[in-house]
C-alpha cells in the first residue's frame, strides 16, 4: 500500500502545483515583445521564389522588404521602403527607383539595386520553376523570357542603372504600380548568400535554414522547428529598426482551427489565423472585445464550365442565379459572417460602383428555364456541384442544392474531392459547376477581371469574349483612376450579363486578437506590417 | 534460431519491396497534381516543376530511379516542404511520435493489462462489467472526441495542463493519455480473454488443487499464458502507436510523422508517402520480428517447434 500512497501524494502535489496559476505565455511574451501568431499550415518554404500562398506572405512581410512599403490602416497608402524615392516615366509605364544608401542585408553587407535584378531573373528563370513567376510578367520581355523565348536577361525590363538606381521598364502603362510592388514576389532575395548555399537555381538549396538565412526586413530568422513554428527576431540592420517596437514574431504552425482556438483561450497565442464558423456567436456573445470581423477583398463564387451543353444557354445560367437566395445562405448557414455577394467585384474603391447587382427572383428564374426548354427543371441534364472536400463547401453545396431544387426543380449532385484532385480537375475543365475562391493581389478591379480573358489560366470556365478582352487591354492604358473604372465597370457588366460564373459571398476574416496587441488594423487585403504592431501589457480574462 | 531469424529477415526485405513496388505505382495512378492551388499555376510552371522532380520521365524509368536511390539511402525530395529531403523529414518528426508512442503505450499497458487481469479473475462480477464497458466505450471513443475533450477539462477548466504544443514536459500527459486510453481499452479485453482461457486449464485447476493461493496462481502461473494473446497485439500495435496519429498530433499541435501519412497522400506528395510508408513497414516488420522471437522465449510449446 506504500507505493499507492506515494503515488497518490505525487498526484496531489502535482494537481496542487499546476492549480497554482502560472503567467501565461502571452503575458510572458508580451513583456518580451515577441508576438505570438497563429499561421495556420506550415509554409512551402522560406524562399520568396517557392510560395503562393497569403499565410506565407505574412511571414515574408516580417522576414523582408520590397521597394515600398504597406501602410499600417489603409490599403491604398503607400510608404517609402527598400526605395526612398522613386518617378514614373513615359506615360506610368517605366519607373526610375532611388534606393536608400543604408539599406542592407541582415548580415550586414549593402543591399543594392543589382539584387533586385538578380532577383527577377531567378525568378524567370525557365530552368528554376518558381511558383508565382507570372505576377513578374507586367516587366517588359519578362513573359518571353520565362518561357525561353528571349535568351537574354538584358532584354527583360529590369536594370540596375547604379547600385542605388533601379529602372523597371513595363509592357504598358500601370498607374497603380506601386501597390503591385507590395507583393512578396517583388521583394529581393539575397543573391551571394544563396549562392553560398548551392546552386542559385536549385530547388534543394539550403539557404532559408536558421543559421544560413539573410533577409533585408525588419526581422530575421530566429528558429524554425518545422511543422512547429518559425520564430524572427529584431534585425539590426534594418534601416529603420529603431521605429520597430516588436523584438520578434513566432509564427505558430497550427493547421486545425479548433486547436487554434483552445491555444488563444490558453494564452498561447496573441492572434489566431482564423475562428471556426460555429464558434463566432460564442465571441459574439461573450467577448465581442477579442473578435475581430472584418472585409477581405475577396469572392466566393461557383464557376460553370461552359463548355458543356447544358450550361450554352445563358437562360439556364441566369436562372441558376436567379434561384439562389444569397442573403439566406450567408445570414443563416453562415452565421452572418460573411457579406452576400451581389456581384463579382467586392465593395473596394469610391470610384468604382459595381454594376447592376444580382438579385433574388425564382420567379423570373422559374420562367427563364422554361423558355430554355425545362418547364420545372424537366428534361434538364444533370449536372453536379464539384467541392473540394471541406466542411464548410460540403454545406454551403448542400444549400445551394437544395435552393435549386426548391426553387427550379433542377436535381444537382455534389461532388466532392481532396485538394490536389479537386485544383486539377477544374484546371482540366472537367466538372460542371465548381467552387471557387478568388483573393485580389492589390486594391484595384482588375484583380478580378483579367482572369476571365481568353486564354487565362484561371478563366477555367472556357468563357471568351473578343470585347471584354480589349476592354480589358484598355484598362491598362487608362491613367485617368475614373476613366478606368468606368471601362472595369463595362468590363464587369458584360461578363456578368453573361452569368458565367454564380457569386455567392464575398469574404470577411474572423480572427481572434488578444487586447494587448497594438498596431493591428482593419485593412482588406489582411496584410498588416509587423512594424507598426506594438505589445501592451493588457491581461485577458480566462475564457471557458 | 539463427536460421529462423535469417529467414525472417530475407521475408521481410521481400514485403517491404512488394509494398514499395505496389505504393509507387498506386501514387502514381491517383488523380491530382502536387502543383496545383487555388491560384492556378499555368501549365508553363505545372510542366517546369515536373521536370525539376523528375516527374516528365516515363512511369517505369522513375520507379527505376525510385529503386536505385532507396538501395542508396536517398527517398528523394518532399514536393510540398521545399528543399527537404524525405529523410530528414522522418529522421525530424519521428523521435517526437516514438517518445509520445512509448509514453502512450506504457500507459495503456499499466491501465490496461491489471483491468483486464482482475476482471478474468472477477469474471461476471462487477469489477469484470464496469471495467470492461469502459473499455468497450474507450474503443467506441475516437481520438478526436476524447483529445479535445481532454484538453478542454484538463488544459482550459482545471488548468492543470496546457492544452497543446510541446514546450515543458508535462505537455506530453495530454496526448500520450489520449492515445494510451484507447489502446488501454483493447489491453483490457485482450488480456481478459486470454487470463479466462488460461484459468480454465488443467494446470490451474491442479495448482488450485495443491493449496496455492489465489494471487499466487494468478501472478505466478497464468499470467504467463494468459497474456499470450496480448503479446502478439503487441507488436502491430507498436509499430502503429511509434509512427503517431495524425489526429492526435493535429488536435495538440505535435510536430510528429503520423501527419505526413495523411497530408502527403492528400498533397500527392510522392515521394513522401512512399517514405513515409516504406519506414512504417520496416518498424512494423521488425515490431513484430521481436514479438515473435518474445513469443518463443515465453511459449514451450513454440520454443519446441522453433528448435
Amino acid at each position: 500500500m506504500g507505493f499507492v500512497r506515494h503515488i497518490l501524494v505525487g498526484l496531489i502535489m502535482f494537481a496542487a502545483m499546476a492549480c497554482e496559476r502560472r503567467e501565461s505565455m502571452v503575458t510572458q511574451f508580451s513583456r518580451e515583445k515577441i508576438l505570438l501568431k497563429g499561421n495556420g499550415t506550415e509554409p512551402r518554404s522560406l524562399d520568396l521564389h517557392l510560395i503562393q500562398t497569403t499565410t506565407e506572405h505574412h511571414i515574408m512581410m516580417a522576414l523582408f522588404e520590397g521597394l515600398v512599403n504597406e501602410d499600417a490602416a489603409d490599403d491604398t497608402t503607400i510608404h517609402p521602403g527598400v526605395a526612398e524615392t522613386w518617378e514614373s516615366l513615359d506615360n506610368f509605364s517605366r519607373w526610375v527607383f532611388h534606393l536608400r544608401p543604408d539599406a542592407k542585408w541582415s548580415d550586414g553587407t549593402p543591399l543594392v539595386a543589382a539584387d533586385f535584378v538578380k532577383s527577377y531573373k531567378r525568378q524567370l528563370s525557365p530552368s528554376f520553376g518558381a511558383l508565382y513567376p507570372e505576377m513578374l510578367y507586367k516587366l517588359k520581355n519578362a513573359e518571353s523570357f520565362h518561357k525561353g523565348e528571349t535568351k537574354d536577361f538584358n532584354q527583360v525590363g529590369a536594370k540596375a542603372l547604379d547600385d542605388h538606381t533601379l529602372e523597371l521598364t513595363l509592357n504598358g502603362p500601370i498607374p497603380y504600380f506601386l501597390s503591385v510592388l507590395l507583393h512578396f514576389t517583388w521583394f529581393p532575395v539575397p543573391i551571394q548568400v544563396i549562392e553560398k548555399y548551392g546552386e542559385l537555381e536549385s530547388r534543394f538549396n539550403q539557404w532559408t535554414r536558421p543559421g544560413n538565412m539573410v533577409s533585408n526586413g525588419p526581422f530575421k530568422l530566429k528558429e524554425w522547428k518545422f511543422k512547429d513554428y518559425i520564430e524572427t527576431e529584431r534585425n539590426p540592420h534594418y534601416w529603420d529598426t529603431k521605429n520597430v517596437k516588436l523584438n520578434g514574431v513566432r509564427f505558430v504552425v497550427v493547421p486545425d482551427v479548433a486547436t487554434e482556438e483552445r491555444l488563444f483561450r490558453n494564452g498561447r497565442l496573441h492572434m489566431t489565423e482564423t475562428l471556426g464558423l460555429d464558434r463566432i456567436p460564442f465571441y459574439k456573445e461573450n467577448f465581442p472585445e477579442v473578435l475581430r470581423v472584418y472585409p477581405y477583398l475577396g469572392v466566393y463564387f461557383y464557376r460553370m464550365n461552359g463548355t458543356l451543353p447544358v450550361f450554352k444557354d445563358v437562360r439556364v445560367r441566369q436562372a441558376l442565379n436567379l434561384a439562389l437566395d444569397r442573403d439566406t445562405l450567408v445570414n443563416q448557414t453562415l452565421h452572418g459572417t460573411h457579406a452576400p455577394a451581389y456581384g463579382l467585384t467586392p465593395p473596394m474603391k469610391a470610384s468604382y460602383t459595381l454594376p447592376r447587382p444580382l438579385t433574388y427572383d425564382p420567379e423570373k428564374g422559374r420562367q427563364l428555364l422554361a423558355e430554355a426548354g425545362y418547364p420545372g427543371g424537366k428534361g434538364l441534364p444533370k449536372f453536379s456541384i464539384l467541392v473540394n472536400d471541406v466542411e464548410t463547401h460540403i454545406l454551403i453545396a448542400q444549400v445551394v442544392q437544395d435552393m435549386w431544387k426548391r426553387n427550379l426543380g433542377v436535381d444537382v449532385g455534389i461532388r466532392t474531392e481532396s485538394s490536389s484532385v479537386f485544383y486539377d480537375t477544374q484546371n482540366r475543365l472537367d466538372y460542371d459547376i465548381a467552387r471557387a475562391g478568388w483573393i485580389a493581389d492589390f486594391v484595384e478591379p482588375i484583380s478580378f477581371l483579367d482572369m476571365w480573358t481568353k486564354g487565362n489560366q484561371n478563366n477555367m470556365t472556357g468563357w471568351e469574349n473578343a470585347q471584354f478582352d480589349k476592354l480589358i487591354a484598355d484598362s491598362y492604358t487608362a491613367t485617368d483612376p475614373a476613366a478606368r473604372g468606368k471601362i472595369m465597370e463595362e468590363a464587369e457588366t458584360l461578363f456578368m450579363n453573361d452569368f458565367v460564373i454564380v457569386p455567392i459571398y464575398w469574404y470577411n476574416r474572423q480572427i481572434l486578437v488578444h487586447p494587448a496587441v497594438k498596431g493591428w488594423h482593419v485593412k482588406v487585403l489582411d496584410n498588416h506590417p509587423f512594424t507598426a504592431m506594438d505589445l501592451g501589457d493588457e491581461t485577458l480574462p480566462a475564457i471557458h | 534460431m539463427f536460421r529462423y531469424l535469417l529467414s525472417r529477415f530475407l521475408q521481410s526485405l521481400l514485403v517491404l519491396w512488394v509494398v514499395v513496388t505496389a505504393i509507387f505505382f498506386m501514387v502514381k495512378a491517383t488523380p491530382g497534381d502536387p502543383f496545383a492551388s487555388e491560384k492556378a499555376a499555368s501549365k508553363y510552371v505545372i510542366e517546369q516543376n515536373n521536370k525539376v522532380f523528375g516527374l516528365d520521365k516515363p512511369l517505369l524509368v522513375q520507379y527505376g530511379i525510385y529503386l536505385k536511390n532507396s538501395l542508396q539511402g536517398e527517398m528523394g525530395w518532399s514536393f510540398k516542404a521545399e528543399g527537404r529531403s524525405v529523410r530528414e523529414i522522418i529522421a525530424e518528426s519521428f523521435p517526437t511520435s516514438m517518445r509520445l508512442g512509448l509514453l502512450a503505450l506504457a500507459i495503456a499497458v499499466v491501465i490496461g493489462t491489471p483491468i483486464g487481469v482482475i476482471a478474468a479473475v472477477r469474471q461476471n462480477s462487477l469489477s469484470d462489467y464496469i471495467p470492461m464497458s469502459l473499455a468497450m466505450i474507450g474503443i467506441c471513443l475516437p481520438t478526436f472526441v476524447m483529445g479535445p475533450l481532454l484538453a478542454i477539462v484538463f488544459g482550459l477548466k482545471l488548468g492543470w495542463f496546457n492544452v497543446a504544443g510541446l514546450s515543458e514536459w508535462s505537455d506530453w500527459v495530454l496526448p500520450a493519455t489520449t492515445m494510451g486510453l484507447f489502446y488501454a481499452a483493447y489491453f483490457a479485453r485482450l488480456a481478459r480473454a486470454g487470463m479466462l482461457e488460461t484459468l480454465s486449464q488443467d494446470f490451474i485447476r491442479t495448482a488450485k488443487a495443491k493449496g496455492v493461493p489465489g494471487w499466487r496462481i494468478v501472478i505466478f502461473h497464468a499470467l504467463r499464458g494468459g497474456l499470450l494473446p496480448l503479446l502478439s497485439f503487441l507488436g502491430p500495435a507498436m509499430a502503429g502507436i511509434v509512427v503517431g496519429s495524425f489526429v492526435v498530433e493535429r488536435v495538440f499541435q505535435i510536430p510528429g510523422l503520423g501527419q505526413h501519412f495523411t497530408e502527403a497522400a492528400l498533397n500527392k506528395d510522392s515521394a513522401l508517402v512512399l517514405g513515409t510508408a516504406a519506414f512504417y513497414c520496416a518498424i512494423l516488420v521488425v515490431a513484430n520480428l521481436l514479438v515473435d522471437v518474445l513469443q518463443v522465449l515465453l511459449n514451450p510449446r513454440l520454443r519446441f517447434a522453433a528448435s
